[in-house]
């Protein structure tokens, strides 16, 4: 009944969860907790049905909905929603992490639970909401919503500093974002269009390119976080809730790399080209910054966090490489990144609710204590390094051999640089995880740390297979990419060859 | 000359006469008068919003006008005639609770407000500087004496003196560019002054006084000084009024003067424009930064509301004041809702209208909460609301206009506004400790500010039916 509108249903399926949360009683936290764990399985069981139905045999969007929206003089918006290759597992990512968010929250949130489940349950609408729209308006609609329950999130249930965190979160973003919008109306006062793909045929001028590339890069490179702009995200990571840490290193930085993806790089083609050795470099020194930070950092959630910047450089990489493989392994290192530092700070959240620290300093010998924990551990913390088997291989492995592929000049330079983060990202993950785990006998309070429950070990194991699943057998998430990465790299060509025929022409008169 | 009396041209002007006159009987004769005045006052605006809507489709391809132009109904002018209106029917659900709690209801509150509001009509209605110039004695006359209403408040005397000294200044400035204007042409009517010659320099020093005494009415720099303290001490529904209409009555004013009067001088007030329009964003945006009071903090961001307006007069498109009149539209949504929320924080004669008393306020009081952080949510510009379309459309028009540099200060600005937007959300729901304040809710009140806030979301979301009737009546203008 819903196949016109299923991508619809998907996006605002939560809108239902917060509508039937209002009637809860907030005494009921354990009444919400459940739903809220019960709801979003639902929501990810039905939107699976996203993976069955895609069609990856040729580039198409796919449960496409286009009607009017916004039509007035001025401002003419579409609803123009659809998927391809390049949303299609950032979406389900989404939709997989939440119920385990909600899972991991059972005892994480203990007070203001109402209140938080319904800010959870608006923040996916924000996201999936932007992954799905292929109109800049629309876009630019749920890009910003989503600020406001993760703000709420991070202020309301984070740490310490958490009300700073929040609000550096908040107008660091919409920096970003408000110049964003410049540029928006200045393409939608040329183009005369919101309409993504419409735009993608547009031919800005080079001069147009890069002022409109600058924009759109600034406010994803925040998002993402690129190496200078990365400066909110540690505060906010550390400050936030666990399931917050989650959400954001999950799904919300993804946003950054997609936009580069869906928005920056094909509208701006020639821009970006010139561009793209700055941002290979910033990318370079992210993945190698991030590293010697994470190395040096005293607590737990501020190491995982500054390896997100580490490993969203290779993302960054892998795009701007722009081959195939760098960009599927792009692709592919997001949901990566997505599953392992998900996994990752949910695991500092469990020792976390047991201990109330994070300081790397006050554990020592726990695996004798937790040794199902360590073992959890042990898999995510390899995975996040990139071993064989895991899915970090499989991604990094691919960004390394596209950008090593691609035709920039130095190539070969870049990758070496690159690859130096690889080694870095084993040293330190793996001297936190010995300082935490060995090292020395445990002390005595820490005799008494429980191991895991039944509930942590639930949400921890899909995970594990995720981890495995792209480990071992990648082809899969590969094929459903690749028609959409070769439509982008042949948006990209193709723009090019004609700036370069207009450039000839130009020449000869 | 014989001139017939044109009782329907004059009716609205008629009715709020009527309307000053019964209340002000109603003060002497009854002495329980007092309960029903503030709904006598909504019934005679009533009439006036009926009579303005039915004018509507007949005046929506042409114009009507008396008296040479003074009175001139338009499709513009009616917009904002309604505008008025409605903001001020929404004033005074406001003040029926915030005067029974302050204990200082008098049916003479509400002849002040109708005749201020007498003064807007008048003003806006007319194609004839000196109508305007009375329209503007007769809004501001009264408005001097309804901030000082509590006359029993050492702050609510003082704002009200300093808003009338400077006032007058300003209304002396008025009267001086329209006496140097009438000596140049010969004539106060619009499209007369639009047609002479206007090689002479009488001309651009009328022109200055003119934007002066307007530009003080919409408090844009650096004619701002009196806002904050007039919108502070002024009874909480007062400033809600007068942060909309009267100010966008002076925005409308202006548009007008410059617009169909001035036209061919764009060389001349665009520099001027330009240079004022930035520095009242950025003077309203920063000093708002540093304020301690929810309510002084409202009325530096209404400075730098006024700036993003003035910057889409600079645009000098249709689609700039089309812009603007949708921004209007919206900011009588969100302002009323932000003022009235404010004015519910009462008990007694004390105002709570501090970033402290705020505290934790949005877990003891849900929905206040949630329509607190709407509004504010709605001023810091974040789509899905009206203020975010108002903005899109202002900037918008900037950057069709290729006037870049305005278009980013004024987005600069609107990053700036998050910050001090936010610390009242940050206030209702981060900090915990609420102070032990228990409010009383009026429900007319909530009702009202529950209206406001799902107007605020629709129209943030659909905002295509405001759009088209302000694309009608801008251009009327150009």
């Amino acid at each position: 009944m819903f196949e016109s509108s299923f991508l619809s249903l998907v996006t605002f399926f939560p809108l239902l969860a917060v509508f039937i949360l209002l009637f809860f009683s907030s005494r009921a936290e354990k009444g919400i907790k459940v739903f809220g764990i019960i709801f979003s399985i639902i929501h990810f069981l039905i939107s699976l049905k996203l993976l069955f139905d895609f069609d990856y045999s040729v580039y198409k969007l796919q449960f496409v909905e286009k009607s009017k929206w916004i039509a007035s003089h001025f401002l003419n918006s579409q609803y123009f929603i659809g998927i391809d290759g390049i949303s299609l597992f950032i979406i389900l990512l989404t939709t997989f992490l939440m119920p385990i968010i909600f899972l991991s929250t059972y005892s994480g949130i203990t007070k203001k639970v109402k209140s938080f489940y319904i800010n959870m349950f608006l923040l996916e609408v924000g996201i999936l909401g932007s992954l799905v729209a292929l109109d800049l308006f629309l876009f630019y609609v749920f890009w910003e919503i989503m600020l406001i329950p993760m703000y709420f999130i991070i202020g309301v249930w984070g740490g310490e500093r958490r009300i700073y965190a929040a609000i550096k979160f908040f107008i660091y973003t919409m920096a970003g974002s408000l110049l964003m919008l410049l540029g928006i109306m200045y393409m939608y006062r040329v183009a005369g269009t919101f309409d993504v793909f419409k735009l993608y045929g547009y031919h800005f001028s080079l001069k147009e390119q890069i002022y409109l590339f600058s924009v759109f890069a600034i406010a994803f490179a925040i998002k993402v976080p690129v190496f200078p702009f990365h400066t909110w995200l540690p505060d906010a990571h550390t400050e936030a809730p666990t399931a917050g840490s989650v959400i954001l290193a999950g799904v919300l930085l993804k946003l950054g790399t997609y936009g580069f993806l869906r928005f920056a790089m094909p509208l701006f083609p020639d821009a970006m080209v010139k561009f793209a050795p700055y941002v290979i470099i910033l990318a370079i020194v992210g993945i190698i910054y991030g590293a010697l930070v994470a190395m040096v950092q005293k607590d737990i959630k501020k190491l995982v966090a500054y390896s997100s910047v580490s490993h969203l450089g290779y993302v960054m990489l892998g795009l701007f490489a722009l081959t195939i493989y760098g960009m599927q392994g792009g692709m592919l290192q997001m949901i990566n990144h997505g599953i392992s530092t998900g996994a990752l700070f949910l695991l500092v959240g469990i020792v976390y609710e047991r201990k109330h620290t994070r300081l790397i300093s006050e554990y020592g010998g726990i695996a004798k204590v937790m040794p199902l924990y360590a073992t959890f551990f042990m898999i995510v913390t390899l995975s996040s390094i990139g071993l064989p088997l895991t899915n970090g291989f499989v991604g990094e492995f691919s960004i390394l051999l596209g950008t090593f592929k691609s035709s920039w000049q130095h190539a070969w330079i870049y990758t070496a640089f690159a690859a130096t983060g690889v080694i870095l990202g084993a040293v330190y993950m793996l001297w936190m995880y010995q300082r935490v785990f060995f090292n020395t006998e445990p002390s005595e309070e820490n005799k008494n740390l429980e191991d895991l429950k039944i509930r942590e070990i639930a949400y921890l194991v899909p995970l594990v297979i995720m981890i495995f699943w792209i480990g071992i057998y990648p082809s899969f998430f590969f094929r459903r990419m690749e028609k959409s990465v070769d439509y982008y790299l042949r948006i990209f060509k193709s723009k090019q060859t004609v700036m370069l025929i207009d450039a000839g022409k130009g020449g000869i008169r | 000359m014989n001139v017939s009396i044109n009782y329907f041209m004059l009716a609205p002007f008629l009715i709020l006469t009527a309307g000053i006159i019964v209340l002000s009987l109603m003060g002497v004769l009854k002495e329980n008068g007092k309960q029903t005045s503030g709904v006598v006052a909504s019934i005679f605006l009533l009439g006036d919003l009926y009579y303005f809507v039915k004018l509507m489709p007949k005046v929506s391809y042409r114009s009507l006008d008396y008296l040479n132009g003074a009175i001139h109904y338009n499709l513009f002018n009616l917009y904002l005639s309604i505008l008025v209106i409605v903001c001020a029917i929404a004033s005074f659900v406001l003040a029926e609770g915030f005067l029974r709690e302050e204990d200082f209801r008098h049916s003479e509150f509400y002849a002040i407000i109708l005749s201020s509001i007498m003064g807007m009509l008048a003003m806006l209605n007319t194609v004839n500087l000196i109508n305007i110039f009375v329209g503007l004695e007769l809004t501001s006359i009264p408005l001097y004496s309804a901030v000082a209403y509590f006359r029993y408040k050492e702050r609510s005397v003082e704002g009200g003196l300093k808003y009338f000294v400077l006032g007058s200044i300003a209304s002396g400035f008025f009267i001086f560019g329209i006496a140097l204007i009438y000596g140049a042409t010969q004539s106060v009517v619009f499209r007369e002054i639009l047609t002479a010659t206007k090689d002479d320099s009488l001309f651009k020093l009328g022109l200055l006084f003119i934007l002066s005494g307007i530009a003080f009415k919409a408090s844009a720099v650096p004619f701002h000084m009196w806002t904050p303290d007039a919108y502070e001490g002024a009874p909480t529904p007062v400033t809600a009024f007068m942060s909309i209409a009267p100010k966008a009555v002076a925005i409308v004013i202006l548009v007008k003067v410059l617009y169909a009067m001035f036209p061919d001088m764009f060389g001349l007030w665009h520099k001027a424009m330009f240079v004022i329009a930035i520095a009242t964003v950025l003077v309203g945006n920063l000093g708002a930064l540093v304020q301690n009071s929810v309510k002084r903090m409202l009325a530096y961001s209404s400075i730098a509301h006024a700036g993003y307006l003035l910057m889409a007069i600079v645009a000098f498109s249709v689609e700039g004041i089309s812009a603007i009149l949708f921004y209007l539209a919206g900011y009588l949504l969100i302002n009323i809702g932000a003022f009235g929320s404010l004015s519910l924080l009462k008990k007694g004669d004390i105002d709570f209208v501090d970033y402290d008393n705020l505290r934790g306020i949005g877990y003891k009081y849900p929905f206040f909460g949630l329509l607190l952080s709407i509004f504010m949510f709605s001023l810091a510009g974040i789509p899905a609301t009206i203020g975010f379309v108002g903005k899109f459309y202002v900037f918008k028009s900037l950057i069709v206009k290729g006037e870049y540099i305005l278009a980013l200060i004024g987005i600069l600005g609107s990053l700036v506004s998050v910050y001090y937007y936010l610390r009242v959300v940050v206030m209702m729901y981060m900090k915990e400790n609420p102070e032990e304040n228990e409010f009383k809710f009026n429900l007319l009140s909530l009702v009202l500010l529950t209206v406001c806030a799902v107007g605020v979301i629709y129209f943030g979301l659909f905002p295509q039916s405001i759009n088209k009737i302000a694309v009608m009546a801008a251009r009327v203008l150009i």
